[in-house]
């Protein structure tokens, strides 16, 4: 009965998943069941059957009422609604919402800086044909990239808003904990990606006074694999800090959490007891760091070895670019390597 | 057809009836109320299911598991003491609403 089942999927989207909703879910798709089979044991074909079950189905707000659902979320809660009490907790569905937006954010922000680094390769190696293809590449690069920015940042932060200050169920942060835990690899090849990367953009700068690459065409090579390594660095910084907020956010035992009627052995029903608990306590926070701890160590040590890269290849290589270059790509690193600053 | 709105607050005390003929489950109930009333009136699921979630918070009637039924066991419903005291009083009580109704909606007096 997969067409009931979605159906009823859809009309609980919105219902914070507990155990005494998914109890009605599943009592109403037995129902709903018995019914379908009724209709189609009268004669009648499976989509007039699918049709006349979902048509007289009711409504499902009357149930929500009689289990004293407060307030189906609808979407994503918002900041305001988490504010008050924290009576609102974020589901499974919110959470994959969010997350998917926190993934569009990551691809689009990531692709954007890796556009505007790749744009001064571009016109690195353009700017040894003449003419204003250079100039047209940086323009169409920066404006590109400063454009999927902007579009990412706005986007954003209708996204994380209502998350923010959010609580969640703990299934969602149960939820939350295990994607968290299956990004460590992907986000860990992207670290380690990454930063190989951005080691291997010094590569063609060196082979060049060997005479192996002219000057422009190292330029462009640096820039575009640091460019391939700020994205993988952002990107899976981003996604991976997206499943760590749910996972060490605050649990709300919100009123729809209590533990659903069991089956006793004399096999009669029991209402439990604790169905109208109606406060909203909340579980400690978890604090956890959003990458991993070995990185934490290398935190005080970054900015002087940038600096002493911008001092070296300022002052000793005399290449004032790459030192300044240094410091930027440095500084968008810092984020993504470190986590945000408190 | 009778409407839901029109026949709220009665909907408890009809589930109640059925159910003092011997225990039964969702669709069941549902088809003795359509059959007992010639398809004038036909209970909702989900009110169906809302009566079942406040009679079984009130101690009126009592579920468990019967026989399986599409790869799930079939909850049956049980009316208990409380429910048949309760039952008994909600038919007092209509009948003096019924004569109250009347009074002013019945066309022959």
């Amino acid at each position: 009965m997969e067409t009931l089942q979605t159906y009823l999927d859809g009309l609980f989207k919105a219902v914070p998943d507990t155990p005494k909703t998914r109890k009605a879910k599943q009592d109403l798709l037995d129902l709903m069941t018995d019914h379908y089979h009724a209709e189609l044991a009268s004669g009648k074909g499976p989509a007039e059957a699918l049709g006349l079950v979902i048509s007289e189905f009711g409504d499902v707000d009357e149930v929500m009422d009689a289990l004293e659902v407060d307030q189906p979320l609808t979407g994503a809660p918002t900041a305001d609604q988490a504010s008050h009490g924290g009576a609102i907790a974020l589901n499974e569905d919110a959470a994959e919402g969010f997350w998917a937006g926190t993934d569009r954010f990551a691809k689009l922000l990531s692709l954007g800086i890796a556009l505007i680094i790749a744009g001064l390769g571009f016109t690195a190696l353009l700017s040894t044909q003449g003419g204003p293809l250079a100039a047209v590449a940086f323009l169409v690069c920066t404006g590109l990239g400063v454009g999927l920015i902007i579009a990412a940042s706005m986007g954003y932060r209708d996204i994380s808003r209502p998350v923010r200050h959010a609580p969640v169920t703990a299934a969602t942060q149960a939820l939350a904990q295990s994607q968290a835990n299956a990004y460590n690899r992907p986000h860990s090849i992207g670290l380690v990606g990454g930063i190989l990367m951005c080691i291997g953009s010094l590569v063609p700068p060196i082979l060049s006074n060997y005479g192996d690459f002219t000057g422009d065409e190292a330029g462009a090579a640096f820039f575009l694999f640091v460019a391939i390594g700020v994205y993988f660095l952002v990107y899976t910084g981003i996604v991976a800090s997206g499943f760590s907020r749910l996972a060490r956010a605050k649990v709300a035992a919100a009123s729809v959490d209590a533990p659903a009627d069991d089956w006793t052995e004399d096999g009669e029903a029991t209402a439990a007891t604790a169905r109208d608990r109606q406060t909203a306590t909340f579980a400690a926070p978890r604090h956890g760091g959003v990458l991993p701890h070995d990185l934490a160590g290398l935190q005080p040590f970054y900015w002087p070895v940038l600096t002493t890269a911008f001092l070296f290849f300022g002052f000793i290589a005399e290449t004032w670019s790459l030192a300044i270059f240094i410091l930027i790509v440095g500084s968008l690193f810092e984020k993504p390597l470190f986590g945000k600053r408190k | 057809m009778i409407s839901s709105d029109g026949i709220r607050g009665y909907n408890d005390a009809i589930i109640l009836t059925v159910l003092q003929d011997g225990d039964s489950y969702g669709y069941r109930i549902a088809q003795r109320i359509t059959q007992r009333t010639a398809g004038a009136y036909e209970i909702r699921e989900t009110t169906l299911y809302s009566a079942f979630t406040r009679l079984t918070k009130a101690g009126y009637i009592t579920a468990y598991p019967g026989e399986i039924s599409y790869g799930r066991p079939r909850t049956y419903y049980h009316l208990t003491a409380a429910g048949a005291a309760f039952l008994a009083g909600k038919k007092t009580e209509w009948v003096q609403v019924q004569r109250v109704v009347n009074q002013f909606l019945a066309e022959e007096q």
